[in-house]
């Protein structure tokens, strides 16, 4: 039996992730969100650390947030795949910019599979809706 | 294969659901071919032929601004129309307070860009092929109906290739207060009416372009539709190019009727003295326009 963690992630209409090896956007109300709504420290790497750095004392920086992110844990990706940790995977919470933006890395997994348990839509800093879903893994 | 088909309609229907989408047809299917020209931009060199992809990276994604273009100042500008009635750049350093606070009205039909000459096809999103393209969009400078700012553009370059970037750089600076500097470039070939496409340079001026900073070439095409560009006709896309012939003829002229400046907003004779400088433009048309336009006579040439 292996670990059971939260993958935190925000698309775009396309499923886009970056451009460039840059974000595609980012939003203050969302990383506060965030932080508010789960209990464990976030791993994240530190290309994401920026947007934590009102918070950094949510936040646990490492060089590989998905392998090194515990049981029960949560982290914060952005620009890395997640396909390789798909087993590892029990929980997907999925902030939609409900915007479309230029990508050229899309999420590498599909949400086959995984069970939509709550959505509900919020006013962020600079986007007019975010809606943040949140699905489990089906047993 | 049955299952393998099943999955990948599963797997289409539950990214509809999650992201909105439909499934659809993307760009650059194999059911079709491209075979134009490639294009050349001065000062980046040559950009390949159109292979269905709506934008692509060139002069190794660096922005073409100079130290002396960057600044902290908000603004806007926007070349004059050429003796063949076409858009130039149009260049922004955007900003918060130069962004539309208000919902966007009024119509563009009373601008009709060069080679405007639309038509409607059931393959293209929205119907029709063309739309009236701004070069700097509106939720960046608040800029609707301004003939310098509208070009014809199709529907795929319009929302594919140009919108996505907009999107980036206006939420980018509503999120951070910093600037972006933005410039948009139509790019003609001799005397085509209809742009190849667009050069679109953009910088994060606060961050030294940390999180904004790409050189684009979005390209002017539609999938499955043939463009003759001299003219802005269309068609179907039958393999059978349009013919490269009756050029567009410049209009007979001595030269340019003024020279502008597009900062200080001055007109000159063209032979003044202050007709010059990196602002300086030349300007086909009547003084009544430059007028209506925001532009002042020189007090020295005083035309």
């Amino acid at each position: 039996m292996g670990k059971s963690i939260t993958v935190v992630i925000c698309l775009d209409d396309e499923g886009g992730m970056t451009v460039f090896g840059k974000r595609q956007s980012r939003d203050r109300v969302l990383i506060e969100e965030l932080c508010e709504s789960v209990s464990a420290p976030i791993y994240v790497n530190t290309f994401s650390s920026f947007l934590f750095r009102d918070r950094a004392d949510r936040v646990h920086i490492s060089d590989d947030p998905l392998g090194d992110c515990p049981d029960g844990g949560v982290a914060f990706i952005e620009n890395l795949p997640l396909l390789p940790h798909i087993d590892d995977i029990g929980t997907v919470i999925l902030y939609k910019w409900n915007r479309l933006y230029p990508s050229d890395v899309k999420i590498d997994i599909s949400f086959d599979g995984f069970r939509v348990e709550s959505r509900k839509d919020f006013v962020g800093s600079s986007h007019e809706r975010i809606t943040k879903i949140i699905m489990t893994k089906r047993r | 294969m049955k299952a393998l088909l099943k999955n990948l309609t599963a797997l289409l229907l539950l990214l509809s659901l999650v992201f909105g989408f439909a499934a659809c047809t993307l760009p650059g299917d194999d059911t079709e071919s491209y075979n134009e020209e490639p294009i050349y931009i001065e000062g980046i060199g040559e950009i390949p032929a159109f292979s269905g992809k709506a934008w692509i990276s060139v002069n190794d994604n660096k922005p073409l601004f100079t130290e002396s273009e960057i600044t902290l100042e908000s603004f806007e500008r926007y070349a004059p129309l050429d003796p063949l009635g076409r858009c130039g750049e149009a260049f922004a350093c955007v900003g918060t307070d130069i962004m539309p606070t208000d919902k966007r009205e009024g119509s563009l039909s009373s601008v009709t860009p060069t080679g405007f000459i639309n038509k409607e096809y059931d393959i293209v999103d929205g119907g029709f092929l063309y739309n009236r393209c701004h070069l700097i969009g509106w939720q960046l400078t608040g800029e609707n109906a301004n003939k310098y700012n509208l070009i014809t553009g199709t529907r795929f370059m319009n929302i594919d290739g140009m919108l996505k970037y907009e999107n980036m750089i206006a939420d980018y600076v509503k999120e951070t207060g910093n600037h972006v500097m933005y410039r948009v470039t139509p790019i003609f070939e001799d005397n085509d009416l209809v742009a190849r496409g667009v050069l679109m340079e953009m910088y994060s001026v606060e961050d030294e372009g940390e999180e904004i900073s790409f050189c684009i070439f979005a390209y002017n095409n539609q999938p499955g539709i043939s463009i003759n560009y001299r003219t802005g006709e269309s068609k179907l896309n039958d393999g059978v190019p349009y013919p490269d012939d009756e050029p567009v003829e410049l209009p007979d002229s001595d030269g340019p009727d003024y020279i502008i400046n597009i900062s200080t907003k001055k007109y000159h004779l063209p032979t003044c003295q202050h007709a010059t400088g990196n602002n300086a433009r030349e300007y086909y048309g009547t003084e009544d326009e430059l007028i209506q336009d925001g532009y002042e006579a020189c007090k020295v040439c005083k035309p």
